[in-house]
């Protein structure tokens, strides 16, 4: 086999921001996932719902609206400074602002976490009470475990922009990190209307 | 600082050079040799992140488990062989049915589908391995710990016993005490995570880094379906994670998804389970398609018949793989407009099915078909699939399911579609890319020997069981009365199961001998188009020399002979690659691949222990959580490789 040289690749960047990025890649496939994994919840809900005569259940309280009103909105508003930061990032710009934002987005998420336990209590329900406790409790639960996961995550790369060294890839990184936060944020709106809303109206 | 480029060579036509010498190429081997090489040793195997070494690990474990589902078949075989035989014990029975079913779907089939293509695409598109190294060897680690827990179980007698689907209530808490279930709800998560990693590698890797030029309408069609079944597994697999999960609950935790008592549904199980259920019978077809249209266009010596035709078929047989679930649920108490879409939707997917097959009828009809041991697999798919079909267009109308649900003809039907249409193409497939993976070729003779042996006693043991079942006998019976009728058929069917055992041992036989003598296959034994085969047998390490480029879709055929256009410029002093654009293949950037580490093997351990711990006591969960994220802080922690490039402002400037 003889090889012609086509094309020479030296010259090209070292990374790609958004779409061209394998890690975008991944990060949408896994929003994917989850949101299937969402999806079946939000359907196994609304089947659950047909084996009661009222919704919620008999002798449950309807789910309380202000802890959950205010957290719903925490979320949504934390995705104003991920978003500045994913905006710096695309330029490279002042780390340490980077870094900042995100640590601002880790007590945003840290607060979200804290009053998810108290939205516990907010749906008058326990798992091992009926079939509606138990749905109830595991959207809570699994979107709990996503808000850690991305709290977590954004706390690794806002002590990075502090202590560096910083690479282009990192920036990368950020911009991905920001999608994966708006998607948990955004996915609560949803979850939030199908848990403490819908059951005014079912 | 400089970095060591494999032969930078400026664009312009005119500096051009003509090809590249032999004493570049053996500098450039050595270099990529020294910074691919992963050494050896426990050490070296344990961290490895090279995608053929863990996709061989991986084939090798799923054939270890289709042996070990192969013997489970075959003790039920000598227990049905007679009536009223007390070979096995109904107990055991009940364990053995379900750890077969089990290990055949989840332990065998997806798995081996999922690594042929983590072994073959990334040679087939032309990169130097999947997108996220690491990634990949836990889906690895995480399938393995799965396969040991279910079968450790089932040898100290707590094998599940509710058959492969655990349908509630007989596998809820109230019927099913004892953690048998637990084992196999714990299994399923395992190899559920495992499953996802493969496709979100295999997508982003075809999606991402692809060679310069191989734009959608060049792709071969096996990475074709290993795409699409990728995307089905995304789509497919979160509903069993959520049902499994539920079930473990409901047993562990008191929750009451599955128990009617407290509001809960058990039919809720059977759309949750079907809805990931059914659309796994094409995630394993799927591949096994594209591994048809890889053997017919080699064998035929042209390329596919209807290329635009065969990938629309494939996306449109996963679209309906979806809309069928409830065609396994005919025989409960759903609405009738509900169930008559289903068998729509059910006939419906013959459709794609046709055109494909009519295709490849056409390739071959138009080409110079060479009868290898390969292509006579092809052929017998054909058959064996043809004849499940026709079993399943039957199954499909609703009176008649009704009249057979349950009974031996459904087992008929189902070992027919799947070992028609995905074993055989599987065998197919060993026979075609053995070579490429050891550098030898498997003996024709023993092949033929294999394949008419396999061909055989697969109609031996399951052509008779459509009679069985319209019998009268039911599945999942450990013995049945003399007076029944039933004992010439069931003995006809277990000298079968033996045909197949010989078939498999010669098939033992033959990788054993061959990988010690056998034929040399030089780097394109067939005279195959694609791109796997412009690399020596057994692909090096970083798979391609230099990444080549592709002018068609059936490169190695349309260049000018023992010509082969090349990227040069890549750096050699790091794991690097090329990433291209989505569509067209055009070159976007450098990418460095990760180094190989432990931790995915560490995170496997802690995380797949807790996954076990958390079959006693739901502190499983929590401790495995915190031990989870603590790992993935080191895992994510920032690498900064000692060359690193300081960022740049602008990210499409040149240096």
């Amino acid at each position: 086999m003889k090889r012609r040289p086509a094309f020479d690749a030296a010259a090209l960047p070292d990374q790609g921001f958004s779409h061209h990025a394998p890690i975008w890649w991944g990060n949408t496939l896994m929003m994917m996932i989850e949101g299937a994994g969402f999806a079946i919840l939000v359907a196994t809900y609304f089947y659950i719902r047909h084996n009661f005569d009222t919704w919620p259940p008999a002798r449950t309280e309807l789910p309380a609206l202000p802890i959950p009103t205010l957290n719903v909105a925490i979320l949504v508003v934390s995705i104003l400074p991920m978003w500045y930061v994913a905006k710096l990032a695309l330029k490279h710009d002042k780390p340490r602002t980077i870094g900042g934002l995100l640590l601002l987005c880790v007590v945003f998420g840290v607060v979200a976490a804290v009053l998810r336990i108290f939205e516990f209590k907010a749906v008058h329900t326990r798992w091992d009470t009926n079939a509606y406790g138990s749905i109830v409790w595991s959207i809570l639960g699994i979107h709990f475990a996503h808000i850690l996961a991305a709290t977590l995550e954004t706390l690794i790369i806002g002590i990075l922009m502090f202590v560096g060294p910083i690479e282009e890839k990192h920036y990368v990184d950020i911009t991905v990190n920001a999608v994966y936060w708006y998607f948990v944020a955004l996915s609560w709106v949803a979850l939030y209307t199908v848990i403490f809303l819908l059951p005014r109206f079912l | 600082m400089a970095h060591a480029y494999a032969l930078p060579s400026p664009n312009e036509p005119d500096d051009r050079r003509r090809f590249i010498s032999e004493a570049e190429e053996q500098d450039v081997r050595t270099r990529l040799e020294q910074s691919w090489e992963e050494g050896s040793g426990l050490y070296a195997w344990l961290t490895s992140t090279s995608h053929k070494s863990i996709a061989k690990r991986y084939i090798v474990t799923a054939l270890v488990f289709f042996a070990l589902g192969g013997i489970e078949a075959a003790v039920m075989r000598v227990q049905l062989s007679r009536p009223e035989n007390h070979f096995v014990g109904p107990d055991l029975y009940n364990q053995i049915f379900t750890v077969h079913g089990s290990t055949m779907m989840f332990l065998f089939a997806v798995p081996v589908m999922e690594a042929i293509g983590l072994y073959m695409v990334p040679i087939m598109i032309g990169t130097r391995n999947v997108a996220f190294p690491r990634l990949n060897a836990l889906g690895y680690w995480m399938y393995l710990i799965g396969g040991v827990l279910l079968y450790v179980a089932f040898f100290s007698n707590t094998g599940p016993d509710a058959g492969w689907f655990a349908y509630v209530p007989l596998a809820g808490p109230a019927y099913s005490p004892g953690k048998r279930i637990d084992i196999w709800a714990q299994m399923i998560t395992f190899t559920e995570i495992a499953g996802l990693i493969g496709a979100v590698e295999i997508i982003t890797t075809v999606f991402k880094q692809r060679a310069p030029g191989m734009s959608l309408n060049r792709i071969p069609l096996f990475v074709w379906s290993e795409v699409i079944m990728s995307f089905m597994i995304i789509f497919a697999l979160p509903a069993i994670v959520i049902a499994s999960g539920a079930l473990a609950a409901d047993r562990l935790v008191d929750t009451h998804f599955f128990n009617p008592a407290e509001g809960g549904d058990a039919l809720l199980w059977q759309h949750l389970f079907w809805f990931f259920g059914h659309p796994e019978v094409y995630i394993i077809l799927i591949p096994a398609l594209g591994m048809i249209s890889s053997i017919v266009t080699t064998f035929t010596r042209r390329s596919i018949f209807g290329y635009p035709a065969m990938v629309l078929s494939l996306i449109s047989t996963a679209f309906l793989g979806f809309s069928l679930w409830v065609h396994h649920m005919f025989a409960t108490p759903l609405p009738q407009l509900g169930q008559s879409l289903f068998t729509a939707a059910s006939a419906a997917i013959a459709i794609p099915t046709g055109i494909q097959i009519f295709c490849w009828m056409a390739t071959i009809w138009s080409g110079r078909p060479r009868y290898t041991t390969a292509f006579m697999f092809v052929i017998g798919f054909v058959l064996l699939f043809v004849l499940g079909g026709l079993s399943g267009v039957m199954i499909s109308s609703i009176p008649y399911d009704l009249q057979v649900h349950d009974t031996f003809f459904v087992v008929a039907h189902f070992h027919y579609v799947l070992i028609g249409g995905a074993v055989f193409p599987l065998w197919g497939a060993f026979y075609y890319w053995f070579p490429k993976m050891t550098g030898r070729l498997l003996s024709e003779r023993a092949g033929k020997w294999n394949f008419w042996l396999f061909f055989a006693g697969v109609n031996l043991t399951f052509f008779p069981m459509h009679f069985l079942g319209l019998m009268g006998m039911p599945r999942r019976v450990y013995t049945y009365l003399p007076e029944m009728g039933w004992g010439n058929l069931n003995l006809v069917s277990s000298i079968g199961a033996v045909v197949i055992v010989a078939s498999a041992i010669v098939f033992v036989g033959n990788v054993v001998v061959s990988l010690r003598g056998g034929t040399p296959s030089g780097d394109n034994p067939w005279g195959a188009s694609t791109l796997e085969w412009a690399t020596p047998s057994p692909a090096p390490i970083y798979n391609h020399l230099f990444i080549p480029i592709v002018n068609g879709r059936e490169p190695l055929w349309t260049n000018p002979p023992g010509e082969l256009p090349v990227v040069t410029g890549l750096r050699t002093d790091r794991h690097e690659g090329l990433i291209t654009s989505l569509m067209d293949a055009e070159p976007e950037h450098r990418y460095e691949f990760k180094q190989p580490t432990i931790l995915p093997l560490i995170l496997a351990l802690a995380g797949g222990g807790s996954i076990i711990v958390a079959i006693f006591t739901p502190w499983g969960v929590t401790i495995g959580a915190a031990l989870t994220l603590l790992i993935l802080f080191c895992w994510f922690w920032p690498t900064i490789s000692p060359d690193h490039d300081t960022p740049r402002r602008h990210p499409r400037e040149m240096p």
